[in-house]
């Protein structure tokens, strides 16, 4: 619980790993204060690495060593300690938790009151996170553990704080985005970073990553949707008022985009549709990740009516995401560009 | 309906092609246990909005737990209201979740107030240390606990037992029969090697040649007609390159003066040897030497040879061979990447199902090198290492001796296999494997009879009791507390803890 207070959280500036992986693949990025210094690719032997998860630990940190091996003899005066994870797809379930309590304005809100309201919010992300994970897999008794939970908005009587301590008022508002991976995959991961000779810095929710970096450029207020494509499944999230409303994991990835288009854009079509209390979708659609090269992938993209079967606002509009728009040099493209991203993974712990 | 049973890494693309090709239009799927499929319910949805597409209908059928309840979750969507076109489900329990928090009351607990009478303290006190004392023992008694240790070595016993593993079959202990996997992959190989024709290649000598006659007549020497060179060992032919009238001999006070003709003539082969010089002798076949001669008019030029090397059927059949005998040799190679994690390949399972060879050279072709490749499609059975060793460690718990009791068993398992015999296979599908393993065991412990002998007894004599058990290699016991009252161990059973540890 009290990390959740610690707001005001001095950061240290040092180099650290970001890594993200899928079954084909390592990405390896070195950070210093929050910009990525150098990067490596590295492909994985078929088997490694299924749905996102590694099954091959051992062959896993083989490959992930020698990717830090790569970076440090260009680097050998960088001495990074942490290594952070991106992942997202199934393995990472994410919500935003809203809560309200009515105060007595007269009296000033304490320690206590910020606690109970805590929990509640914990509890009720946890639930949250259950019921997806069941309407997604059918496992009724899975086991969650968090990896993330970032307030944030608290509003006083509507009003924005940022540290409703010793204020009083009559309506407290608390938002807080939660992540949740199962406690398997965070043990796969820590064995990871042990057997790397590194500290687990965090485990993190790459769409959450993109959230953020995004709003940081759009505005505080921003209504979007994103889409980003990885190499076995497609995030797809709903940003509304500036706020990460709700994710959906399309189990189809650039595998089967480039396969099958036409089977891939069904799939997407119908994810959409899975978003339940989304009313509206914002026609602003960022594309990130990779198989974006192909020219048709974009015509289709604009060609198909999406809005007739979707209730976006108006015919949606896709912009494809460069490092530009995300701070990154130019290099990072596709997978990479989504691995960029964890260079403010720091900012967040 | 047609029941089509998909693999375990059958993708939800795959398995709409196969929807695509059956004619049926209505199609049982059946999802075997951990199928990638059933990772997300939003793979079984494509597959239904897929096939609706073209006419068919899908039933899933698993023996997948989890499988099973997206299923009905499937099923329950099925009865969902949809209002108009826009499908946007009412589902309540999956609307954004937005507390409105109750305003929390916390209960006050009220303690009871105690008067104090402080002239009945003279007697309170007495009577409150004495209650502290009892108390103090019965609170004590309650925690004497007595922690025994018992250590033995491990016996180990080994056994050696044949088990069948055969893909689509289940696991059952008593039949000893472990469930496989049959898998599948492809080998690319491709060769070069050295051409081992030789063949000559160059340009034939050209040149002017006189004919002498010394016939008393004309003689006519057509073209094609062969003009012969000779020299110690070998034979030089050239061929007349048109026809010629060499006028007859002229024949004067017993001196024939021969009549004479020039005509161009070429070399019958390639090769700078045909370059004779000036003024050699040359025979005109089907002529003695006394009734028509040649002689080179001029130096002969433009014969030129080199050796150039050419593919020929022997290398093209070679090559085929290494080629075949590559992928025969170490079929598993095609199968390292296929075997999944935790798996294990049956030895000597790999089968080479099909196999092409392309020659991208033909007999004739004059190259130095000359390669091919080869591309054969390999299928194996595999296992999962820790199946067998859970399956092994369960089966020795059903041939421990009388007297003694499983303790564990080591993972590391030797597994040969049989071969094909009349009564064994080994193919891609089914194996039978004889597999030998070790596990430990202890002798049976009776912790009620171990408790009746110790009970009660100072530590002492209860190490001494405890030491004549048999095969014990050591003791310890620990009492808690261990002062005044509770220096023996308790008499109570439940406050007797004992273990067996092994030592090995």
């Amino acid at each position: 619980m009290l990390p959740l207070l610690n707001f005001f959280k001095k950061h240290k500036s040092d180099a650290f790993f970001g890594v993200t992986f899928n079954s084909s693949s390592i990405n390896l990025v070195l950070f210093k204060d929050g910009y990525p210094i150098h990067y490596v690719q590295e492909n994985l032997t078929s088997g490694v690495v299924l749905d996102g998860r590694v099954v091959d630990k051992e062959h896993f940190v083989q490959s992930l060593n020698v990717c830090v091996e790569r970076i440090l003899s260009q680097l050998p005066e960088e001495n990074p300690k942490e290594i952070f994870f991106g992942v997202g797809g199934n393995n990472c379930v994410g919500n935003t938790t809203t809560a309200r309590q009515k105060l007595d304005p007269q009296e000033k809100i304490g320690k206590n009151i910020l606690v109970g309201v805590y929990k509640e919010i914990e509890q009720n992300g946890l639930d949250g996170a259950l019921e997806e994970t069941y309407q997604t897999t059918g496992n009724r008794d899975a086991q969650l553990e968090t990896i993330l939970n970032e307030t944030t908005s608290i509003k006083l009587d509507n009003q924005v704080v940022y540290n409703p301590l010793g204020q009083s008022g009559e309506l407290l508002e608390i938002q807080v985005f939660n992540a949740y991976c199962v406690p398997t995959y965070i043990d796969a991961l820590e064995d990871i970073a042990r057997g790397l000779k590194m500290g687990l810095g965090g485990v993190f929710p790459l769409s959450y990553l993109l959230f953020k970096k995004l709003k940081s450029k759009l505005g505080a207020n921003y209504d979007a949707t994103h889409l980003s494509i990885h190499s076995d499944f497609t995030d797809i999230s709903v940003v509304f008022g500036g706020n990460l409303a709700k994710n959906k994991t399309l189990p189809l990835g650039t595998t089967s985009l480039e396969k099958d288009l036409d089977f891939w854009m069904d799939g997407l079509e119908l994810t959409f549709l899975e978003f339940s209390g989304v009313k509206t979708f914002a026609n602003n659609v960022y594309v990130c990740g990779s198989g974006l090269e192909r020219t048709d992938f974009w015509e289709m993209l604009e060609w198909r009516e999406w809005e007739e079967k979707i209730p976006f606002k108006t015919k949606p509009i896709f912009t494809k995401l460069d490092a530009g728009f995300v701070d990154l040099p130019q290099e990072y493209k596709g997978d990479l560009l989504i691995s960029g991203l964890l260079g403010i993974c720091k900012e967040l712990v | 309906m047609q029941r089509i049973s998909l693999e375990i890494y059958t993708s939800a693309l795959e398995a709409v092609n196969i929807i695509t090709d059956i004619v049926d239009h209505k199609v049982e799927l059946s999802i075997p246990a951990g199928s990638v499929l059933l990772d997300n319910i939003l793979n079984l949805k494509i597959i239904l909005a897929q096939a609706k597409k073209v006419g068919k209908e899908v039933d899933f059928v698993t023996d997948d737990e989890f499988g099973k309840n997206l299923i009905d979750i499937l099923r329950g969507e099925k009865d969902e209201v949809v209002v108009g076109e826009s499908m946007v489900k009412s589902n309540p329990a999956r609307l954004p979740i937005a507390l409105k928090l109750p305003s929390m009351r916390f209960p006050v607990t009220r303690l009871p107030k105690i008067a104090l009478d402080f002239r009945k303290l003279g007697l309170v006190i007495p009577v409150a240390i004495v209650l502290m004392v009892v108390l103090g023992f019965l609170f004590l008694s309650r925690q004497h606990k007595a922690e025994v240790t018992l250590y033995f070595s491990p016996q180990v016993l080994t056994k050696s037992v044949g088990v069948k593993v055969g893909d689509g079959l289940k696991t059952d202990l008593d039949k000893k029969v472990l469930a496989g996997l049959k898998i599948a992959g492809s080998i690319d190989r491709s060769l070069t090697s050295a051409s081992t024709g030789i063949e000559l290649e160059g340009e034939k000598a050209k040149g002017k040649v006189t004919l002498y006659n010394s016939i008393l007549e004309a003689v006519i020497v057509k073209k094609g007609t062969q003009l012969t060179y000779k020299t110690k060992d070998l034979l030089y032919v050239y061929t007349t390159q048109e026809e010629v009238t060499v006028p007859a001999g002229v024949n004067t006070l017993a001196i024939i003066t021969k009549g004479t003709a020039e005509v161009s003539v070429m070399a019958e082969a390639i090769g700078s040897a045909y370059n004779i010089k000036k003024d050699k002798e040359l025979s005109v076949k089907g002529y003695k030497s006394s009734e028509l001669t040649a002689s080179s008019a001029e130096d002969f030029k433009g014969g030129s040879s080199k050796e150039v090397k050419v593919v020929t059927q022997a290398d093209l059949t070679k090559l085929e061979q290494d080629l075949i005998a590559y992928v025969l040799k170490s079929p598993a190679n095609a199968l390292k990447t296929r075997v999944l994690a935790g798996y294990a390949l049956v030895d000597k399972s790999e089968r080479v199902t099909s196999k092409n060879v392309v020659l991208n050279n033909k007999v004739g072709d004059k190259k130095d090198q000359f390669g091919g490749s080869i591309t054969a499609q390999v299928e194996g059975l595999s296992y999962s290492r820790n199946e067998l060793a859970d399956f092994m460690g369960k089966l020795s718990q059903n041939v421990v001796p009388q007297g003694f009791e499983f303790h564990s068993y080591n993972k590391d398992l030797q597994v040969d296999i049989l071969g094909n015999t009349e009564k064994t296979v080994l193919s891609p599908t089914e194996a039978d494997l004889q597999v030998t393993f070790k596990f430990f065991i202890t002798p049976k412990i009776n912790k009620q009879k171990v408790f009746d002998k110790i009970a009660g007894l100072s530590v002492e004599d209860a190490v001494n009791e405890l030491d004549k058990i048999s095969d014990i290699t050591r003791t310890e016991l620990n009492l808690k507390p261990n002062f005044l009252f509770f220096k023996k161990v308790p008499t109570k059973e439940s406050a007797v803890d004992i273990q067996i540890k092994i030592e090995e």
